[in-house]
């Protein structure tokens, strides 16, 4: 794998960490199977599973319990790597996909395919709206910030195109002609894994995959981008189509991740910092543990919203609040130490 | 000869204290009160009605009963512009405008929300007296006693497990109307059963568990999607339907507690009876 | 054998003309110094030998083909390009940037082989960087990060170096190191083309030189000949005091005077 005195320059070879990880995220899931409003023993969960025992145990655990947890594991993926992916394009350690306004957005081409009836008349419609919206602002923020356009400059520019999706998308919801409509902009911009079905996993799969290939693919590109923009080039590669990739991968997953499950923030901003140390800063490395990073978060926040006693399940969305936030204002106090 | 004058003498006297007590222009600001007028109040009596009696999934009252009547919107300024003499409002709904009115010095008659089918029998009478429709009130009530009695040998013998599952993932508990109905169909309202009192949250694992007999939904929904109505699509429930009966009732039927609500205890009734001789 | 190969290379860069008709060839086992003024073009020259601009008239040939028809990653196995400046955006290991060097030769999803090791290894030594080969980036002097960037383009185990000032900002020790290391790249086979403001190193290192100025070529050939009193005059403004030590010119600027810019003399009193 690595050379006779690589030992001695220090770093774990590159697939210990996402192995580790990967490890962790196993028993999680099994975990989350085991989480529900019904208490079910892990013997009831193996018997559903096996289709063996009581008919409900299997009901429940096929059609409500596997599909959350492997949808939990789609979005996780697909929020934390595409934190990732931003922040090395953007070389910005702030952006991620909902500060930066993208999940808002695609939770507007969502809202606007789905309340306009065309999800009812073509499934796959729902994530390509989501999609849409997301490569808008993708596109619309890499103009606004330019290449490293500084902190203060990217923020303001989510701060407005957040606003003005939430108020589109406030206002999509109060002209459909369904009562209900008013009071579900909660699920578009807090989150929630809660009933879904498997439905929901394939129309995001979908899109995903690709998506994640495309911003898998980027990462020898964003090793090479750490040297400047011109010896990338002298080194081999082809830095007009890195935007792009970038943009349509993050847009794909995304997308197709916020229209299944809404916007669920920081998950993108928190897991892309807390492993970047242990890849050694290094932006390519980052992205394959981001993902499963990602993927690990979500799963553990599912499974605490769960076993919250509250009466009515709380959305997800504000449990990564109520853990980003903070670490938010943890990172800005960071950055203002260093500059001082 | 002087007993007869005597009689006429009283009955011109007392015409019209007994004239005055009953209302010419009844305004109703609220759905269950709109409908509840229809039965039970003469026609050229009605000022006017809320504009959701015009709606026809949560309105039971037909298209040729309200023809002609003024719809309103239940604001204070609409009502004065009637110029009522009896205002009927929902207790617990439009309390400032309630409050207003009854500041200006008009009759307010505030309906309490009907949660069992006594308490729908409760309102007959009372509306029924308050306008001075007391015989036709006591008529009414009769009836829905009589079909209460027709419907008694069907909803007798096994009691099934039923659950009412509404978009959003409610479902209606203990101390509902609907859970009356249920009751008297004689089927076991398993929502109440889990905890849910009135209108609650039931989650789908939940209902899964609870291996209802009798699925009860709405009948009809709006043709604009919501997010609200996919826990309904959802599979689990899809799965749950093909081993449980199905029945839609609409929801007009009891909304609000009336007449009409008996039909939707026939019709429970009924489906219970076929489905234990089924069992059997 | 003849490595690269600059016709007559117009380039207008941000609206004015930085580069018209200079022509230039470096061959193999060559070092050849880029010395003029500062805006002279030296490192517009050096951008566009490397690819990275686009002459507006002329062509730049690398190993008899024109760049345009290079593919881009056959291109970067051959040649290497190191900017001004040694800037990084994330605080990499040192070994991990200099490992950046053997990306062109890595295949998508490939780990770098033994091979690919033993390259980062002799890159590193050959620029001093051995013993820092497990500090972050953002731990390392000025100097050192010079020389970290410099093993960096080492690694890429070119026939061509293309080096932007790569001596700058260092001591005079690593200056020597460095230079060393450029020229032992030419005795092993390579080329080099380096920019320099240091005038001894340019006559003492480099087999020919090419000065520029307004981004035309003004003198093109043996250090000697190059750095002449004349053109020293006219092109750099300056007087020098020059003398031989072990066969090779050396040159210390020491007097301003009036050149073609206008620039007054410093007056002697």
């Amino acid at each position: 794998m690595t050379g006779g005195d690589a030992v001695a320059s220090g770093p774990a070879p590159s697939w210990l960490l996402p192995l580790g990880l990967f490890s962790a995220l196993v028993p999680l899931c099994g975990l989350s199977l085991l989480a529900g409003q019904v208490s079910l023993d892990p013997g009831q969960v193996l018997a559903g599973l096996a289709g063996t025992g009581d008919e409900a145990y299997g009901l429940i655990v096929w059609h409500l319990r596997v599909p959350r947890t492997l949808l939990a594991v789609l979005v996780g993926t697909s929020l934390g790597l595409a934190g990732a992916v931003l922040q090395g394009l953007l070389r910005n350690p702030l952006a991620e996909p909902g500060l930066i306004g993208i999940s808002t957005t695609a939770a507007l081409g969502a809202v606007l395919v789905f309340y306009g009836g065309f999800a009812a008349v073509f499934i796959l419609a729902l994530p390509l709206g989501g999609m849409a919206g997301a490569a808008v602002s993708v596109v619309l923020l890499m103009g606004l910030s330019g290449r490293g356009a500084s902190t203060f400059t990217l923020i303001l520019a989510g701060v407005a195109v957040n606003s003005l999706a939430g108020a589109l998308t406030a206002l999509a919801l109060n002209l459909s002609d369904n009562p209900y409509a008013a009071t579900e902009i909660i699920f578009w911009m807090l989150g929630s894994l809660a009933d879904r079905g498997f439905d929901h996993v394939w129309i995001a799969t979908v899109f995903m995959l690709p998506g994640w290939l495309l911003m898998l693919g980027t990462g020898r590109a964003m090793d090479a981008l750490t040297l400047g923009e011109e010896t990338a080039a002298s080194l081999g590669f082809n830095l007009a189509s890195l935007p792009w990739r970038s943009v349509l991968g993050t847009a794909l997953a995304v997308g197709a991740a916020v229209s299944v499950s809404g916007a669920i923030g920081f998950i993108g901003l928190m897991v892309p910092h807390l492993l970047r140390p242990l890849v050694g800063h290094q932006p390519g490395r980052l992205l394959l543990a981001s993902a499963i990073g990602g993927a690990l978060l979500l799963v553990v926040t599912d499974i605490a919203v769960r076993l919250l006693p509250t009466e009515v399940e709380l959305k997800i969305g504000v449990m990564t609040a109520l853990l980003g936030a903070p670490f938010f204002f943890f990172l800005l106090w960071k950055m203002r130490r260093t500059q001082q | 000869m002087s007993t007869a004058v005597a009689a006429f003498l009283l009955a011109v006297l007392l015409w019209p204290s007994v004239s005055a007590a009953k209302p010419e222009r009844i305004v109703s600001i609220n759905l269950c009160a709109d409908q509840m007028l229809l039965a039970l109040a003469e026609r050229h009596a009605i000022a006017s009605l809320s504009r959701l009696v015009a709606d026809r999934e949560i309105s039971a009252a037909a298209v040729e009963e309200i023809e002609g009547i003024p719809l309103n919107g239940g604001r204070a300024e609409e009502v004065l512009a009637l110029a009522p003499d009896l205002v009927v409002a929902g207790r617990h709904a439009a309390r400032a405008t309630i409050f207003v009115l009854k500041k200006l010095g008009y009759r307010v008659m505030e309906l309490d929300i009907a949660r069992s089918i006594a308490e729908i029998r409760e309102s007959i009478r009372i509306l029924g007296t308050a306008i001075g429709e007391g015989q036709r009130a006591e008529k009414l009530i009769k009836a829905i006693d009589a079909r209460l009695r027709r419907l008694a040998p069907a909803a007798s013998g096994a009691r099934l497990g039923a659950v009412y599952y509404q978009p959003n993932g409610l479902a209606a508990g203990g101390d509902s109307l609907v859970d009356d109905v249920i009751s008297r169909a004689g089927l076991i309202n398993l929502a109440a059963g889990l905890g849910v009192r009135g209108q609650g949250r039931l989650p789908l694992e939940m209902l899964i568990m609870a291996r209802p007999h009798i699925l009860i939904v709405d009948a009809g929904r709006p043709q604009a999607p919501a997010l609200a109505f996919q826990v309904l699509d959802h599979p689990a429930l899809t799965a749950l339907t093909e081993k449980a009966i199905t029945v839609a009732i609409p929801q007009r039927l009891w909304i609000c507690g009336l007449p009409a609500t008996i039909e939707a205890t026939e019709r429970l009734a009924k489906l219970r009876q076929s489905a234990a001789r089924r069992n059997q | 054998m003849i490595r690269l190969q600059a016709e007559a290379i117009s380039v207008a860069y941000n609206g004015r003309q930085a580069l018209a008709a200079v022509g230039a060839t470096v061959e193999d086992g060559e070092v050849v110094g880029l010395v003029g003024p500062n805006g002279a073009g030296k490192t517009t020259l050096l951008k566009t030998c490397a690819g990275l601009l686009e002459p507006e008239r002329g062509a730049v040939l690398f190993e008899d083909k024109p760049l345009a028809e290079w593919r881009p990653a056959a291109l970067a196995r051959r040649l290497a390009y190191l900017p001004q400046g040694a800037s990084y955006a994330w605080p990499l290991r040192v070994r991990r940037l200099i490992a950046l060097g053997r990306l062109p030769h890595l295949p998508p999803w490939r780990r770098p082989s033994p091979n690919d090791e033993a390259a980062i290894d002799r890159a590193m030594r050959l620029a001093d960087v051995a013993h820092l080969a497990g500090r972050t980036a953002d731990a390392l002097s000025g100097g050192e990060r010079a020389r970290v960037m410099l093993a960096r383009a080492l690694a890429v185990e070119p026939r061509l170096l293309l080096a932007d000032e790569p001596v700058s900002g260092l001591d005079p020790r690593h200056q020597l190191q460095v230079m060393e290391v450029l020229k032992g790249l030419a005795e092993g086979g390579a080329s080099v083309v380096v920019t320099l403001h240091d005038l001894s190193l340019a006559a003492r290192f480099c087999d020919r030189l090419v000065l520029l100025r307004d981004g035309k070529m003004m003198a093109e050939g043996a250090p000697a000949e190059v750095l002449s009193t004349v053109n020293l005059e006219t092109v750099f403004g300056v007087r020098a005091v020059s003398g031989r030590q072990d066969g090779s010119l050396y040159l210390l600027p020491w007097q301003v005077v009036n050149g073609p810019e206008g620039t007054a003399p410093a007056d002697k009193m």
